[in-house]
């Protein structure tokens, strides 16, 4: 499929978007070392102990009901050894995420809090999707849930205009955000999220995830992926888990219902699971 | 605060000062909000009167029942709003069934 980075009326509009945020210096670092196989949980450690704030709300993630260590980890090698090095770099870009976007008020009619509120809970919620797909290392699946909607916040900050018609529409007419960005701008807040972590070179997993959360049949290879982040939005709508600026639960597409192999029986446990791991999610929301 | 006849006290009346029996044992303390259990009791216990707040304050068992019936309006409310554009949707009214159950119980 090609990138919708390529489409013209895609670049039309991202031209006009002035304020992209910059991935944070210690992430290139982070990403940099990564590349090489050589690179040890010391390394890194260093690395992100350079920069002792990160280091700190690192500490304070890891030490939190979240994780639920039976003793407390002091040292950034140390939670390293036990998370894996693609958690920690989770975990770095998730409270840098914070630094780099307005958290606080309103944007158009948005409110940040609890659209900051509703990212965290469907990290969490992606996270517990992805437990019952057998992923082996779900928690790295965080940041995609977090991400999933980031988008909005660049369309809403650079797009003013369009977006009042869009939010205006979704009132009016009752449909869903995202039909009413793709009728008036012709994309989605999903395509523009992907654009980002494009930007920010994440991972090709990542950026699928997020640019088809709304519609995992359409991500190829990464069906499963994003099929995951698009289950993890939908139990956090249904839980009323913050407000991503959507009325309305998305509806289960069946490509995910599928590519995950889902029953209906499974709704008491996945809720009941998502919002407790919401609820341990919170600790993210200390660093807005 | 009234020091009333224990034939006239209600539920949720609110003890002021602790009863004690003959023996100067605190059968109920202070601030305690009667039952008709604990009414019953103290008959039994042959106390005749007792100090309470002769305000009935609202029957923490009724406000919890009322609590209840307006979140579960509430929460009727909300589901209706957020699910009633995709009920029709594959698996959905399954899924909006389990969410309120899930979240009544919750509340």
């Amino acid at each position: 499929m090609p990138s919708l980075s390529s489409d013209s009326t895609f670049k039309k509009a991202v031209s006009k978007i002035q304020d992209i945020p910059t991935l944070p210096t210690i992430l290139t670092k982070l990403n940099g070392i990564m590349l090489d196989p050589k690179t040890t949980a010391e390394d890194m450690g260093n690395l992100i102990g350079s920069d002792p704030s990160v280091a700190a709300k690192i500490l304070k993630v890891v030490n939190s009901s979240f994780y639920g260590f039976p003793s407390r980890i002091t040292t950034i090698s140390h939670a390293i050894v036990i998370l894996g090095f693609n958690t920690v770099k989770s975990i770095v870009l998730s409270i840098s995420v914070f630094s780099a976007f307005e958290t606080k008020g309103d944007i158009q009619g948005l409110n940040l809090e609890t659209f900051w509120e509703h990212s965290v809970s469907v990290g969490a919620c992606t996270e517990i999707v992805a437990k019952h797909s057998s992923f082996s290392a779900p928690e790295e699946f965080f940041i995609c849930g977090l991400l999933h909607d980031i988008g909005k916040i660049i369309l809403l900050k650079n797009l003013k205009e369009e977006y009042l018609q869009i939010l205006k529409r979704v009132a009016d007419e009752e449909i869903p955000l995202r039909q009413a960005e793709q009728e008036v701008l012709g994309f989605t807040h999903a395509e523009v999220g992907a654009y980002l972590l494009e930007e920010w070179k994440l991972s090709k997993t990542f950026v699928a995830a997020i640019r088809h959360h709304h519609n995992p049949a359409l991500a190829g290879d990464e069906v499963k992926i994003s099929s995951v982040v698009h289950v993890g939005d939908v139990m956090a709508r249904c839980l009323c888990l913050g407000n991503g600026g959507d009325p309305y639960v998305p509806p289960l597409v069946d490509a995910a219902w599928d590519a995950l192999d889902m029953d209906e029986e499974m709704f008491p446990t996945l809720l009941d699971e998502c919002y407790e791991r919401a609820q341990k999610s919170r600790v993210f929301l200390n660093f807005i | 605060m009234a020091y009333l006849d224990i034939n006239d006290v209600k539920p949720d009346m609110k003890v002021v000062l602790d009863v004690c029996d003959a023996h100067g044992n605190v059968l109920l303390k202070q601030g305690a909000l009667l039952t008709e259990a604990w009414i019953d009791r103290l008959k039994r216990r042959c106390i005749t009167h007792i100090d309470v707040n002769s305000e009935v304050t609202i029957s923490t068992a009724e406000s919890e029942e009322n609590g209840v019936k307006v979140q579960a309006e509430e929460l009727q409310f909300v589901m209706k709003k957020i699910f009633t554009p995709v009920l029709a949707k594959p698996h959905m009214k399954a899924l909006a069934r389990s969410t309120y159950q899930y979240l009544k119980a919750k509340n």
